[in-house]
């Protein structure tokens, strides 16, 4: 133990990453021995990446305010066994909630088999009857996914939920990195971190192959609420790095069930939108009415074959929170399959006996949302007050369909760097998986997000949270020594003289001769 | 290119060119203050907000000149609200303007905004202002592809050139008129140099005069930019429907 971790210890019953009752865990021996070397000052104050992130406008909206999203200097680390588990785990749900949505807005087999009733879907306000039997070019609706896991007291990951929406966060997973490898180079190189960077490139693949028929060549643009949205840098972002256009809805125009662009050219068709805001705001035609985002005429072009959305409208169902309770079923019944990736136990509020007991257990249960992200409107029992749960009882009478219940699962912790010293704070974990239709591309590491204030245990950034660089160790995960590789026949290097120097310096020599001689034949 | 992000870099160009000239044009005025003791310095400073376009407060000391041109975020001719509105316009553009530029542009905003600009002293704050103009233009210049957006940029900028040249003159001739003025309406410009180089120091003549014969040899004077301006539109060659400024 170095000084900068003396007297870190995990946090009660908590997982924690770093520590196990036996000494430090193998993953973060290396970092933990290298973070050390450094000057123990210099980790502290940790501005580098806080004004990096300034300068480079990395930041979220919150209330119309910009902020710098936290980083913290110590990153969290997963081994390559354990990430392969994710991995698969990972594609096997986006698999199977494909298959579900694609049977959801088709012939509606699993409600015939009976794995879950009609009306689950039904009742779900994210589910869209404009979209029944669309099927889309290449037959992909998820073409991103962001499903988060935490992991519980054994270490074990866990789904905590779906997002097969619009799911945020991965430009700081790239942001993070790059700021992690100019802040810490001492202790970066000694790891084998498996690179994140060709995440944009993924996408764009994806979303290209999900072009509509004929189109071999399709115009893909990124769609954005504008510039006011707090996940607005992240479009930016992801729009320059794919090399296409960042478009507004005042932007495009549609006409005859086509979209197009204006551009200082003249109007230009779109062929691909990969759009970042929600189902209710895309098309005042079919949707909200009152929405300023969106374009009338979308929903039509969509339905019509000429444009594809990513991702597809209607998703909303898949990771409705009580669809959730179902997604083990629904991975046997469509891929004959165990789920990998075990979920938390959830109690249906709806059932009746499930209600029973949940009402009388308010308090030491967690209560979401069905339909809620970003940990807006949970309840965690234990720690609301008698009133609050007053009120949360009234809503769940009114409104059972509404609610899930969950027992409080202790996120595991990874050391934070709070107030120039090493404190366990919890974490989960956010992978992002791009579905290209031929497969499903999981990037390694994905967003780690970390609540900051103690024992909080929502990490949402909406809620004050900070992130950690994500790293996934490749198989021979650290570097002892840098093995010199064998010497390459090198170029011959030309000399990097200037032609004129010998020139110059004569030139000077006869200066100076010239004033020596003046200064000689001065006159005393 | 679309049509917005054309419209944006249009406006980056021009925040940007009305920044560095404003700073110019108030630190010419300070000069000619000191230079002349006959120069009534409230009435120069209100020819000069005047000039400017600035709607005139009770009482026309240095500070409000300094306040409405320089500091004020809310005062619409102010340098701070000029690179707050070109940063604006780069954050909506984000993903045409080269990283480089856009943390140039956004760290000069970082620098000058809530009233940082005021604790610098007036002369290390217009020599900020006047660097950090120059560097985003220099990166702006080796970093961003000189296309069609490049286009729009450089005819913004040239169009708030030619505008704010023509302010500077007004301001300098309403307030003094001295041939000392006119020096230092050229070394306002970073033109004095150029000047006395290309003409030599007998040259002699009225003084706006002397300042409009510099046009040739000098980029930051107006008379250079008309032309300028046309050869952008021709390259441009606009012919999407035109939205206003949103920005």
């Amino acid at each position: 133990m170095n000084e900068l971790f003396a007297g870190y210890k995990g946090s009660g019953l908590a997982y924690d990453e770093m520590m196990s009752s036996d000494g430090v865990r193998p993953a973060y021996s290396s970092m933990m021995r290298q973070l050390g070397k450094l000057d123990a000052a210099e980790v502290r104050a940790g501005d580098y990446p806080k004004s990096t992130y300034i300068d480079q406008g990395v930041t979220f909206d919150i209330g119309g305010e910009e902020r710098p999203f936290p980083l913290d200097i110590v990153p969290r680390i997963l081994l390559a066994d354990e990430w392969a588990v994710i991995e698969t785990g990972v594609a096997q749900r986006v698999k199977a909630l494909e298959a579900f949505l694609a049977d959801v807005y088709t012939e509606g087999r699993v409600f015939a088999d009976g794995v879950i009733p009609r009306r689950v879907v039904a009742s779900s306000p994210h589910f869209h009857r404009v979209m029944a039997g669309v099927i889309p070019p290449n037959g992909v609706r998820v073409h991103v996914a962001g499903i988060d896991l935490v992991r519980d007291n054994a270490g074990v990951f866990r789904v905590l939920e779906d997002n097969v929406r619009v799911p945020s966060g991965v430009s700081y997973v790239m942001t993070n990195r790059r700021v992690m490898f100019s802040a810490l180079p001492e202790v970066t190189s000694r790891h084998r971190i498996r690179p994140v960077e060709q995440y944009p490139l993924q996408l764009l693949a994806a979303l290209r192959a999900a072009a509509p028929h004929g189109v071999t060549d399709p115009t893909v643009v990124v769609m954005t609420p504008g510039v006011y949205n707090s996940a607005y840098f992240e479009h930016a972002l992801l729009a320059r790095m794919m090399g296409v256009e960042l478009v507004e809805g005042r932007d495009l125009v549609c006409h005859g069930g086509r979209v197009s662009i204006r551009t200082t050219q003249g109007l230009r068709p779109v062929h691909v939108i990969y759009r970042r805001l929600d189902d209710e705001f895309l098309d005042p035609a079919v949707f909200r009415a009152d929405s300023m985002l969106g374009c009338a005429g979308l929903i039509n072009a969509v339905r019509a074959g000429n444009v594809t959305l990513a991702n597809c409208v209607g998703n909303g169902v898949a990771d409705d929170k009580l669809v959730y309770t179902y997604v083990p079923d629904l991975i046997r019944y469509y891929l004959a399959e165990e789920p990998i990736i075990p979920g938390v136990d959830t109690w249906r509020v709806e059932e009746p006996e499930s209600r029973a007991e949940v009402l009388d257990r308010l308090d030491e249960l967690v209560l979401k949302p069905v339909d809620g992200s970003g940990g807006k409107g949970i309840v965690i029992g234990p720690v609301a007050s008698k009133k609050q749960l007053e009120v949360l009882r009234h809503k769940i009478l009114d409104d059972p369909r509404g609610w899930i219940a969950q027992p409080v699962v202790q996120l595991s912790t990874v050391p934070t760097m709070i107030g120039g010293g090493m404190r366990p704070r919890h974490v989960d974990l956010r992978p992002f998986a791009v579905n290209s239709g031929s497969d499903v591309y999981v990037l390694p590491g994905g967003l780690t997000r970390v609540a900051l204030p103690e024992g909080e245990l929502i990490v949402n950034s909406s809620q004050g949270g900070g992130s950690k660089d994500t790293w996934v160790l490749a198989r021979d995960g650290v570097r002892s020594q840098r093995k010199r590789a064998k010497a390459k026949p090198m170029p011959a290097p030309v000399p990097l003289v200037d032609i004129a120097e010998e020139k110059t310096h004569h030139q000077q020599e006869q200066q100076q001769q010239q004033n020596q001689l003046r200064m000689e034949t001065r006159p005393c | 290119m679309l049509s917005r992000i054309a419209e944006s870099l249009f406006w980056i160009g021009r925040y940007l060119e009305r920044a560095e000239d404003t700073c110019r044009i108030v630190e010419v005025h300070l000069q000619l203050l000191l230079d002349d003791p006959s120069v009534d310095s409230e009435a120069a400073g209100a020819s000069l907000l005047a000039v400017m376009g600035v709607d005139l407060p009770d009482q026309v000391d240095n500070a409000a000149v300094m306040r409405s041109l320089c500091y004020d975020d809310a005062s619409q001719c102010s340098i701070a609200a000029a690179l707050g509105g070109a940063r604006e316009s780069a954050r909506r553009a984000r993903e045409t303007v080269s990283t480089e530029m856009w943390e140039s542009i956004n760290t000069t905003w970082n620098s000058v905004r809530g009233g940082r600009l005021r604790l610098m002293r007036p002369t290390s704050a217009f020599k900020h202002v006047r660097e950090r103009c120059a560097v985003i233009s220099g990166t702006a210049d080796s970093t961003m592809s000189h296309d069609e957006g490049w286009n729009f940029l450089v005819l913004g900028r040239s169009i708030e050139r030619a505008d704010m040249t023509a302010r500077l003159i007004a301001a300098a001739s309403s307030t003094s008129g001295t041939q000392s003025a006119w020096n230092n309406v050229l070394r306002g410009c970073g033109a004095h140099h150029a000047f006395v180089r290309t003409y030599g120091r007998g040259h002699h003549g009225s003084g706006r005069g002397r300042v409009l014969a510099a046009r040739p040899v000098v980029p930051a004077l107006a008379g250079a930019y008309p032309g300028d301006c046309r050869a952008c539109f021709g390259r441009a060659r606009y012919r999407g429907t035109p939205s206003r400024h949103r920005g």
